[in-house]
């Protein structure tokens, strides 16, 4: 007993060290956030911290706006994803189709090609349809991920064949079924797509960089790179861009927690 | 013969659904990937810019041969391999490292692994502009703790020599909790009964660790050194953000990565063609290290095997599958 806490105190302490380096920066970040300018780089009590520079930011640059943007763009592909990769993932774990191996290639190959491949091509399609600047442009070409898919047909996969053939005798069409019996029971599987599609859509930033060069359709990332372009001297304006950039993913993160770790298990990444 | 026609055309109706079901992503899918796929490939034939696409000449593997023989694609390939070469070894270990901790905890496990996972979810903007401030001259936090270790006190994102390391670092820290998470995942899957056998066998903890964590986390470690050199060979936002809105990849092409080499020259210079060719040596690369490495992770299976009788070890946990479908862990001398 003695002997195991030791070995404990030991295991908390090089985690201890570990985690050092995960909170200077994240508290870095918060606590030159709420400095005043004079007080830039200083250690200073509790008491000087202030809320100025988030009245600042919300003042005098288009933070809404960009949080805007960044949320139709992130609520657009995430409700393609869940539609698109929720029918197909389930048609590949649970309906017997002509074809349906190929189809399951044809989907799971996206998977292995770098997306910038695409984005030349993407990019000239995009200018041919005059998508640039718009919402279209940043949702339409990524509302389907292979990856979700494969998950999706994981979790589907483990639900009992009795289940659907139970719902068949009652009276219940396939579409019935999916939507009546099969989905109630996946809320899991949901949360898990929502996590990934969320976090992965509000952070990126290439696609974003690339297809917009109108201010008034920046979303977040793109708005925070400018921002801290700008005000690179004054670190106390940029972190205040970086918390209230990163508020929101943090807050999702913990709400769905649990279904992520789930997730991870489930979906066989574990390999 | 009744029988037999109610199943078939159970069997339409249901090939019906199931295209029904597909369908959607299928043609999302045709539009937006397999068809720009193509079209890449036929760009990367041809000498054409997009400002004017009308004076496309079709010149066959010549951007690709010219790509082999600029020097700024080998320097970016270089930097690349670099990165990678220092950057995946580092955080496979340490997160295999903190894996093993946690999964040997039970208070505040939640919320260490909730603080290694978060920069993984945060963007890659927010998190390389609150490192640059931590690698600035004079005033950087880091650089003040590194200043101590004989390095330099400078900007290191600005600094030819260590905006590498800076970018290293960077990398590391932004999906290192990735991969602790998948790790832990990984450990739950090995029997504790081995850990047991090998206790009874006198094996000590870091003995457990090498010759039962370790072989057990191979498919785990597969997937972690596979998936961060994928993700790795593609960094982009990193090195675009600490640029501070100059031309990315300085300093002096110091982070000119594959991917930054391949936007410069496509949408900076809007050399499609070229730019496409770009693309296609990058995945190549990418699907040959990927082949590679799953030879040597099997290739090696033979090696640990071996491992084992050099060093004597006298226990092999084997796992016996039972009638019943039950396992049960026996060890053999």
């Amino acid at each position: 007993m003695e002997l195991n806490n030791k070995k404990n105190i030991k295991t908390y302490i090089l985690l201890g060290l570990f985690s050092i380096n995960f909170i200077v920066p994240f508290g870095y970040a918060i606590y030159t956030s709420l400095l005043a300018k004079a007080d830039i780089d200083k250690l200073v009590p509790i008491s000087r911290l202030t809320f100025e520079n988030f009245v600042e930011v919300f003042l005098h640059s288009d933070i809404l706006l960009w949080y805007k943007n960044s949320l139709i763009m992130t609520l657009g592909i995430l409700i393609g994803n869940l539609v698109f990769n929720t029918l197909a993932g389930y048609a590949l774990a649970k309906i017997e189709f002509k074809g349906k191996n190929v189809i399951f290639f044809v989907i799971i190959a996206t998977m292995m090609v770098p997306y910038q491949i695409c984005l030349i091509p993407t990019y000239s399609m995009l200018v041919k349809l005059g998508w640039l600047n718009s919402f279209k442009g940043l949702i339409i070409p990524f509302m389907f991920q292979g990856f979700l898919v494969f998950l999706m047909r994981q979790f589907f996969i483990t639900i009992p064949d009795e289940l659907i053939e139970a719902a068949k005798i009652d009276g219940l069409g396939a579409i019935g079924t999916f939507f009546r019996i099969i989905l109630p029971i996946s809320k899991t599987a949901l949360a898990t797509q929502v996590i990934f599609c969320f976090t992965g859509t509000w952070n990126s930033f290439m696609w974003p960089t690339i297809l917009v060069n109108d201010k008034s359709k920046y979303v977040l990332t793109v708005g925070l790179n400018t921002l801290k372009n700008r005000f690179f001297e004054w670190p106390n304006v940029t972190m205040t861009g970086v918390v209230l950039m990163t508020l929101p993913i943090i807050l999702i993160f913990i709400v769905f927690q649990k279904y992520f770790v789930k997730g991870i298990a489930s979906s066989g990444i574990k390999g | 013969m009744k029988n037999k026609r109610a199943k078939r055309k159970g069997l339409k109706n249901d090939t019906l659904m199931g295209y029904l079901f597909v369908a959607p992503i299928l043609v999302l899918m045709g539009i937006w990937f397999y068809y720009p796929v193509i079209k890449s490939f036929f760009y990367s034939l041809q000498d054409i810019n997009f400002l004017n696409p009308d004076r496309a000449k079709f010149i066959g593997f010549q951007n690709y041969v010219d790509l082999i023989k600029n020097e700024d694609f080998l320097n970016s390939m270089k930097t690349s391999f670099l990165l990678t070469a220092v950057a995946v070894p580092v955080q496979t270990v340490l997160a295999l490292v903190i894996a093993v901790l946690l999964h040997n905890i039970k208070r505040f496990k939640a919320f260490f692994r909730t603080l290694f996972y978060l920069p993984y979810i945060t963007s890659s903007i927010a998190v390389a502009t609150v490192f640059m401030y931590l690698f600035v001259e004079k005033n950087g936090i880091a650089t003040k703790a590194l200043a101590f270790l004989g390095f330099p006190d400078t900007s290191w994102y600005a600094n030819v020599d260590l905006a590498l390391p800076f970018l290293i670092i960077l990398t590391v820290w932004t999906y290192i909790g990735f991969y602790v998470v998948i790790y832990l995942a990984g450990l739950q899957s090995i029997p504790k009964e081995m850990y047991e056998a090998a206790v009874v066998d006198g094996a000590n903890a870091f003995q457990r660790f090498i010759y039962i964590t370790v072989p057990q986390l191979k498919p785990t470690t597969f997937l972690v050194v596979t998936s961060g050199m994928i993700f790795t060979m593609q960094i982009f936002d990193q090195p675009y953000a600490i640029a501070r809105g100059t031309a990315p990849g300085g300093p002096a092409g110091a982070t000119t990565t594959m991917i930054i080499y391949f936007y410069q020259q496509a949408f900076v210079y809007n050399n499609a063609g070229y730019g496409s060719a770009a693309a296609f040596v990058i995945f190549l690369i990418i699907i040959t290290l990927s082949i590679l490495q799953r030879r040597i992770f099997e290739r090696d299976k033979e090696g640990i095997k071996q491992n084992k009788r050099r060093f004597g070890l006298k226990y092999k946990v084997k796992l016996k599958k039972k009638d019943k479908g039950g396992m049960e862990y026996g060890i053999e001398q």
